[in-house]
């Protein structure tokens, strides 16, 4: 019954796409729509003491400037069982009174035009006075007193873990193996930025909002937080979105003051984010931990400790606990490890709120475990493989739970690893390296792996596990199907149409997929959006299992029209025939209508099947990354010679779609282990705020990925897909890093903090030398 | 200032402030909005065009500098029924995820192609050097363009 | 992101273009290819009274081949010169440099004379035209001034150029027999822009001897400069790998490096000292 499930079908969203004719939120015009501008901070944290708009406001066509004390309000702050998050540190709308960080939203301009707007913008003048700014984490945590007023520390956020008997652990260890990781701060900068065009509809009675956002139903439900008591009706739409990559998984006080000054004003409010606002006032990861683990001289980890610190930003907002939360819980990664003492503390600074970027925690704690791990190997003198294959997971073992308390159905975490070694000719390179580590050019040669372990669509509670769908079948036999959970890249349009055509017996052309529009699906169900992997894997299953239960109708009415068994009904091409007399056919359209007609009516007329679906609980996946490169020990360059990203994301829907998620993950990982940082001086300026200065992955900086798939199925889901959105994100950074320091280890380097930069590996290099000299 | 630029075959003579950039034009004059703004600084490549058969990056020229010159955007790259090697190639490879910074990377390949018709793969990742792409981490991209190298048309049409 | 409202003008001659100018006093700039303008006006780092752009004056694009070498027009893009036979054949280093610089994009609208007269400290063609001794014809005053490419670079962001002064013309000698060259740069991965890049050329007589050694140091310090240590050190010696690597510990003389976002002075300085002696390396295997 899989025609179409598992092929490597081309995109059914290509085509406009490809013409230029996308909608993204900056292509939709409303006529008569005022441009916002936003004033930031340049100061990390200061008293306001005034903010002037006279000059601003004495501008032709400026209509109004917006100060923080006309617009009270702060963003909603998710509060989830079992997360110790003090309140108190909600992020206001505006600044009001007091700056927390270079890039926050101090003042709107509104005007007729977007150039009037930043000519006005330019005349705000905010006067300032500066206090001293907390930039370091660890330091912030120790603080006797907090950045808010209200609050008695800058640690706002404990998510521990406590699993088994880590002291027992300890005891009995052969020796213990410790690292200080840290995981920088980086801008996760999807190629559109954020944007959001609002304006309140008079006949409907209610605020019409197009965002560029992963999570439309999210939205909606944030900005009625926002609005409060005396909310209007909010109907939100996400138009095409240029990637979310998780920074666009929550609500902004900018989206949300366009959508208060629409409904104030009773115009149409526009606000686009430029490249700068983008790279200053959000961000994500930033973390750094001392970790430790118990280890036998055989390579076994019986422990671990782990004391980290989570750099949150000056406030707390929508996703703020996710990331600590989740690295906390999934330390062990894809690791037999269930004494577990984990110390998680997420801390205020002055800097831009973070929030989770593919992966939301996995990377964070992957780094720290992939590096601690390659860390043991070397101290006890052992090939990092063996360390790795002496402590995963075996395939007997499973369910399998974790000391993080999650339990893993499934899993073939050997098999996956073994290929990724076999087609890296792993072997081969550990043996030249046995010959020789310096290369002909003058170059070291470095190989390193990375085994993860990363969930998809589960780590909250039912609803964040749940998603909605509705499938329609007309009398043409054309399908809609709505959807909770909406694309941003990843090409749901046609893996969405493959699972339900296989079901309904039609061909995936005649299948619409509607999503990101809070009235086409549910808007009081479950669901939120698309996030952690959980698009296909909730909201497909969702898709598929009503796509499912509306093949039941359809045959049940079959077996009557075509006067035979069920056993006999055969669909196919939009077509149900009875298989043994061919010339007995009726199309789906018309049986969809004749199943209708014995049902209950419906809006459109036609068969609508609505299904809630919910995931058990994560469908892990597993990755295994061998990274080999070359180090030019005199300028400090990395080079890629092999790439090699085993998966196991279960039965792939689309491979073709699945080899471009794991291409463009690892493109973001290595780039995050490799060149992109964003770090903040001691006044708390930001040491990037243009694409001339935050350098991601271009395309000669990009290795040839070697993409191997494999399919142990999930017991989770319907058709035992498992996620592939974050995975290549979370392992390739770690393996990018352990080969880089095996390259460097023969020199004396141990350690290197991210991102590899020439100039870091370059100095690693100098002070190893210096000490093996001194 | 009144200029007048062709647009994917069609003139238009259009009064604009000299501080328009072209980009701005482009989609709220004209009304085409295949062309994008990525970074407003001229390294992302989502607004590339080609004016008088270059490829440029739209967000970093005035409109009135392209007064009289001949412009296509990604609206007119393909005819009605049929898609343009290049992007035909992108379709076939999943050369695009989001679509964001498509139109520039079709729009520069073409430009690419059109001066060498046999890339190598070196060639082609120095040839999208200035356009940025966060989805799909250029794999297919850059098979796409080998593919549209290989076909009987590589370049401008 | 708009820049701030401006006056444009587009005159149609070069002393239109430089009478424009003196009227605006110093607060309006010359628009060449705009790669560097425009986004300074849009970051609003550049909020200008008028823009002269050079665009609409003919004659100012063209490579010519002058008694061996060459004469460039100020409006002459950096993909006209790299896709230059001409410019291949007399002066490859420029159109190594040019083919180096930003983006294919960049490359067909920005300029030679505009990267010349905006004197980037990290940019790649004024480094290939320190090595080249090209001659800078400058007009603006009565009679054309004559700027040598030394003379030229003097800090960041600020070239030879007086205010109302236009480049127009790049005027590049022949390159003598038995001559090497090499351009090295490691980039800055966002914008392309040189870290360090060093732009050698080496002659030697038919013993192998040095007779006249040239570098230029990009991305080091406030402005590109001849290292000048470096040429004296080398003429008159062989190009061995150990006269080469002494000299190359020569190249930091004199420069006072910069620390920003992408490579500290540190860094800079041992770049410049490494990317010199690989330079001067592929340069010397270069002769013929």
């Amino acid at each position: 019954m899989t025609t179409y499930t598992g092929q490597s079908m081309r995109r059914m969203e290509d085509d406009r796409l490809l013409r230029g004719a996308g909608q993204f939120v900056a292509d939709i015009a409303v006529p008569d729509t005022l441009h916002m501008v936003v004033v930031r901070s340049t100061e990390a944290h200061a008293l306001i003491d005034l903010v002037d708009a006279s000059e601003a406001l004495a501008l032709e066509g400026v209509v109004t400037v917006v100060v923080g004390s006309d617009l009270p309000g702060t963003l909603e702050v998710m509060v989830r069982p079992g997360i110790d998050a003090k309140l108190g540190a909600e992020h206001p709308l505006l600044a009001n009174e007091r700056a927390m960080y270079v890039g926050q939203p101090v003042a709107l301009v509104i005007a007729e035009t977007l150039a009037i707007a930043e000519d006005a913008a330019e005349l705000v003048e905010v006067r300032y006075n500066p206090l001293p700014p907390v930039i370091d984490a660890r330091e912030s945590a120790k603080a006797n007193n907090s950045l808010h007023p209200g609050l008695a520390t800058n640690v706002v956020l404990r998510t521990p873990v406590l699993s088994g008997n880590p002291h027992a652990a300890f005891e009995r260890a052969d020796r213990v193996v410790k690292g200080t990781f840290s995981v920088p701060r980086v801008a996760p900068s999807p190629m559109e930025g954020r944007g959001c065009i609002a304006y309140y509809d008079k006949v409907e009675e209610r605020m019409q909002v197009w965002t560029s956002t992963q999570a439309s139903h999210e939205i909606r439900r944030q900005l009625l937080h926002v609005f409060g008591e005396n909310a209007p009706e909010i109907h939100v739409v996400s138009p095409d979105v240029g990637g979310g990559f998780g920074q666009k998984h929550h609500l902004y006080p900018d989206e949300a003051a366009v959508v208060l000054m629409a409904h104030r004003l009773r115009r149409p409010v526009r606000w686009i984010e430029s490249r700068r606002e983008n790279l200053i006032a959000s961000h994500s990861r930033g973390f750094v931990g001392d970790v430790e683990a118990a280890v036998q001289n055989d390579g076994r980890i019986l422990g671990m400790r782990a004391s980290v610190f989570a750099d949150l930003g000056a406030y707390q907002i929508h996703g703020s606990f996710l990331s600590p939360d989740i690295a906390g819980k999934r330390m062990t990664g894809p690791y037999d490890i269930q004494d577990l003492d984990m110390q998680m503390l997420g801390v205020l600074t002055n800097k831009p709120p973070t929030g989770p970027y593919r992966g939301a925690g996995q990377p964070e704690s992957s780094i720290m475990m992939e590096r601690l791990v390659d860390r043991i190997a070397r101290e006890l003198d052992l090939d990092p493989v063996e360390v790795r294959l002496k402590n995963l997971i075996q395939p007997e073992d499973f369910p399998y739970t974790t000391a993080g308390d999650i339990t893993i159905d499934s899993g073939n975490y050997q098999a996956a690893f073994r290929r990724a070694l076999d087609v890296a000719e792993y072997e081969d390179w550990r043996a030249e390296q046995a010959k020789t580590r310096v290369r002909d050019n003058g170059k070291l040669l470095g190989v390193g792996v990375a085994t993860t372990a990363s969930g998809s669509g589960g780590s909250g509670g039912v609803s964040a596990r749940s998603s909605f769908a509705r499938v329609t079948v007309d009398g043409e036999g054309q399908v809609t199907v709505d959807s909770d959970v909406s694309p941003h890249g990843q090409g749901m349009s046609t893996s969405f149409a493959q699972l339900v055509a296989d079901q309904l017996g039609v061909v995936p052309e005649v299948i619409t997929l509607q999503t990101g529009d809070t009235d086409k699906s549910n808007p009081l169900g479950p669901g939120t959006g698309t996030y952690a992997s959980r698009s296909l894997v909730i909201g497909g299953s969702a898709a598929h299992s009503a796509a499912k239960e509306a093949r039941a109708v359809l045959e049940s009415v079959a077996v009557q029209a075509l006067e035979c068994d069920s056993t006999s009904v055969r669909f196919g091409m939009g077509q149900a025939w009875d298989v043994h007399d061919g010339s007995r056919s009726i199309s789906v359209g018309e049986l969809a209508m004749l199943a209708q007609a014995e049902r209950e009516p419906t809006a459109s007329g036609a068969l609508e099947i609505e299904y809630v679906f919910t995931l058990p609980s994560s469908a892990f996946s597993f990755a295994a990354h061998v990274a080999v490169v070359e180090v030019d020990p005199a300028t400090g360059n990395v080079d890629f010679k092999r790439f090699i990203a085993a998966h196991d994301c279960g039965v792939a829907v689309n491979p073709l779609i699945v080899h471009g998620q794991i291409a463009g993950g690892i493109a973001q990982g290595l780039g995050e282990a490799l060149v992109e940082v964003v770090e903040h001086d001691a006044n708390g300026n930001p040491s990037a705020t243009s694409l001339m200065d935050y350098s991601m992955f271009q395309a000669e900086d990009m290795p040839v990925v070697t993409p191997e798939l494999l399919a142990t199925p999930s017991s989770l889901t319907p058709t035992g897909m498992r996620g592939v959105g974050e995975a290549p994100s979370v392992a390739s950074p770690a393996a990018l890093a352990n080969a880089v320091m095996d390259a460097l280890a023969p020199l004396g380097v141990s350690h290197i903090d991210l991102p590899l930069t020439p100039e870091r590996v370059w100095k690693a290099i100098c002070d190893a030398r210096t000490q093996l000299n001194g | 200032m009144k200029i007048n630029i062709t647009i994917n075959g069609e003139a238009r003579v259009d009064d604009v402030e000299p501080r328009t950039l072209l980009v701005h034009y482009i989609r709220e004059t004209r009304r085409l909005t295949g062309t994008h703004i990525g970074c407003d600084t001229s390294q992302c490549g989502a607004c590339t065009v080609l004016v008088d058969g270059l490829a440029v990056k739209s967000c970093s020229l005035f409109a009135v500098q392209a007064d009289g010159s001949i412009i296509q955007t990604i609206e007119g790259v393909a005819s009605d029924d049929s898609l343009h090697p290049v992007q035909e190639a992108f379709w076939l490879e999943h050369g695009l995820q989001c679509g964001y910074c498509t139109p520039g990377m079709v729009i520069t390949l073409m430009q690419v192609l059109e001066r060498n018709p046999s890339p190598s793969e070196a060639e082609v990742r120095r040839g999208i050097a200035g356009n940025l792409c966060r989805c799909t981490g250029y794999q297919n991209i850059i098979a796409a363009a080998m593919r549209a190298a290989g076909s009987s048309k590589g370049g401008n049409q | 992101m708009i820049p701030a409202a401006f006056e444009y003008h587009a005159p149609k001659t070069l002393r239109q273009a430089i009478s424009t100018l003196r009227k605006y006093d110093g607060e309006a700039r010359v628009l060449a290819g705009g790669m560097s303008l425009v986004p300074m006006m849009k970051l609003r780092l550049a909020n200008l009274a008028a823009v002269v752009d050079l665009g609409r004056i003919k004659g100012l694009s063209f490579i010519q081949e002058v008694n061996g070498g060459l004469s460039i027009g100020p409006m002459t893009t950096h993909y006209d010169i790299e896709s230059s036979e001409v410019v291949q054949r007399i002066s490859p280093i420029l159109a190594e440099a040019a083919a180096l610089v930003g983006d294919v994009q960049v490359r067909n609208r920005g300029t030679i004379g505009g990267s010349v007269a905006h004197a980037d400290p990290a940019a790649d063609l004024p480094a290939a035209l320190l090595v080249l001794h090209a001659k800078f014809s400058i007009a603006g005053s009565a009679r054309r001034r004559i700027v040598r490419a030394d003379r030229m670079f003097v800090d960041a962001y600020t070239s030879a150029l007086e205010e109302g002064e236009v480049i127009a013309g790049v005027h590049v000698p022949a390159m003598p027999p038995r001559t090497g060259w090499s351009y090295k740069k490691l980039a800055n991965r966002a914008s392309r822009f040189a870290i360090v890049g060093i732009a050698t050329q080496v002659t030697t007589d038919e013993q192998g001897v040095c007779t006249r050694a040239r570098v230029a140091i990009t991305g080091a310090g406030p402005a590109p400069t001849r290292a000048r240590t470096i040429e004296r050190y080398l003429t008159g010696k062989k190009l061995t790998p150990l006269n080469i690597t002494k000299s190359a510990t020569r190249a930091i003389a004199g420069i006072e490096f910069l620390g920003d976002v992408h490579g500290s002075p540190e860094y800079r300085k041992h770049l410049t000292m490494e990317l010199t002696k690989q330079a001067l390396t592929e340069a010397s295997e270069r002769i013929r």
